[in-house]
């Protein structure tokens, strides 16, 4: 099948960006690792990306940081293309209630992103 | 440019189930130059034996469907207002919004290998005369119901439909077609695993087996309870809902009780109160296949920051009287529903 040196290389990225997850040893721009968790079959896929100030610090990251931001933009503008609901949130403190902020463009210093799923009237 | 399906090179005839793992696809695909078939299969792919026709079961039971030999057993088969009605369909729309004009559905049922298949076929005819048809073989055991076939057909289906629209309108790039299997040589390489285009990017939320021992079912309940917070998720244990003011319709007072089936199976239709009084459920259902628990926290966080796109797929034939979920088995409120002011 065509495009597989395309595919190694996002393979490569992908262990990169896994392996400096597990190290912890991040560029100085990322101010820690923030968590998409996209609804679906398999009940909430976790998926991790650089949180940095702004999209303005790109260039401080090295290549697989870079790419798993990417990955991490891409997926939501892939939901906004898709009309699946996206919420900024974090797991609320004791006695605190809930508080999800719709998210319409990535901010990528946010923590908690939830790609919700897909609900119609039945 | 290496020749390839998201490149316009090949139109995709059918997306077939591996019989052996869930969700793991292969697709039959005819080169557009030389009309010849391929799969994505191993048998096919490393069939290199010269002389005939190279071919594997996927790429003869799609011959076979394609010709007058098909003897797949027909199960339904829908047009006009009932192809409209259709689950299927009305899924594919969603996901390919660009996508109109007449559409039909038919599915069959077959063997391959001795394994049941069921087939589902989309067609479309849009506007201007172009017809697009896209094939999904789900191996049964893995998809027994339609709500399990969803995410396949408005994936796999859609996107052939999307590309040959695309195509007789003078596009050749059709974008890049879902996650499929790949043979690969090297050692310790997971198939699949390649970065997805954006068009199916969220599918990376489909994969079954995570590597972390835990089921959908069990990921799902662990997120719902880590963004409830300890206090909220065992009052919604104990009461079985939890109640949202409106922010839309504080003038009403409006609360919606948000309920959860105690076997976290089903959806439970959300009861709406308003000035303390029981007026309506709403019924709002999975659009996409997903565990329970991921459903009803899609919903309570959407009646918290979103009200309005929550109930924008509540239309009026969505709307029931009180006890429509419960009419025998009654189900009386003993918890009165109290609104509490929120901002909008």
């Amino acid at each position: 099948m065509p495009g597989k040196s395309h595919i190694v290389s996002q393979q490569e990225l992908q262990k990169k960006w896994q392996e400096r997850c597990n190290s912890g040893n991040f560029s100085a721009g990322v101010l820690g690792v923030g968590t998409i968790r996209v609804f679906g079959r398999s009940g909430d896929t976790p998926v991790t990306f650089p949180r940095i100030e702004s999209l303005a610090a790109l260039d401080q990251l090295a290549d697989d940081e870079r790419w798993a931001l990417d990955t991490a933009q891409e997926m939501i503008t892939a939901a906004q293309a898709r009309q699946r609901p996206v919420m900024a949130t974090q797991p609320p403190r004791a006695g605190a209630a809930p508080n999800p902020t719709p998210m319409r463009t990535f901010d990528p210093k946010t923590e908690n992103i939830l790609i919700l799923s897909l609900t119609r009237g039945g | 440019m290496p020749r390839s399906l998201a490149n316009g090179d090949y139109s995709l005839i059918m997306a077939i189930e591996s019989a052996s793992r869930a969700n793991s696809w292969y697709r039959v695909l005819s080169d557009r130059q030389s009309g010849n078939i391929s799969c994505d299969c191993p048998a096919w792919t490393f069939r290199q034996a010269g002389g005939g026709t190279r071919t594997c079961k996927h790429t003869q039971i799609a011959q076979l469907l394609l010709t007058a030999q098909n003897t797949a057993h027909p199960v339904m088969r829908a047009r006009g207002a009932a192809a409209q009605a259709n689950l299927l369909i009305q899924s594919t729309q969603q996901q390919w919004p660009g996508l109109g004009g007449r559409w039909s559905i038919e599915q069959r049922t077959a063997q391959i290998d001795g394994v049941p298949y069921q087939f589902v076929l989309l067609g479309l005819v849009t506007g201007n005369g172009t017809t697009a048809t896209g094939t999904v073989a789900f191996t049964r055991r893995f998809h027994p119901t339609q709500e399990s076939m969803i995410a396949g057909v408005a994936g796999w289906a859609g996107y052939a439909l999307a590309a040959e629209v695309a195509r007789t309108a003078g596009y050749a790039l059709a974008g890049q077609p879902p996650q499929h299997f790949i043979v690969t040589r090297r050692a310790g390489a997971r198939a699949g695993t390649q970065r997805p285009g954006l068009s199916d990017i969220l599918r990376v939320g489909d994969q079954i087996d995570l590597g972390d021992h835990y089921t959908p079912a069990q990921r799902a309940e662990n997120t719902l309870r880590l963004f409830l917070g300890t206090e909220l998720y065992a009052r919604l244990e104990r009461q079985h809902f939890l109640d949202v003011s409106s922010a839309l319709y504080a003038s009403e007072q409006r609360v919606y009780r948000v309920r959860r089936d105690p076997h976290k199976q089903c959806e439970r239709r959300v009861r709406v109160f308003e000035r303390g009084r029981y007026v309506n459920d709403f019924c709002i259902v999975r659009g996409q296949d997903v565990p329970e628990a991921d459903h009803w926290l899609t919903v309570f966080l959407q009646l918290i920051s979103n009200e309005a796109e929550a109930l924008s797929v509540v239309e009026e034939h969505n709307v029931f009287s009180p006890h429509s979920d419960d009419h025998y088995a009654r189900e009386e409120e003993t918890v009165p529903a109290i609104w509490q002011p929120r901002a909008a």
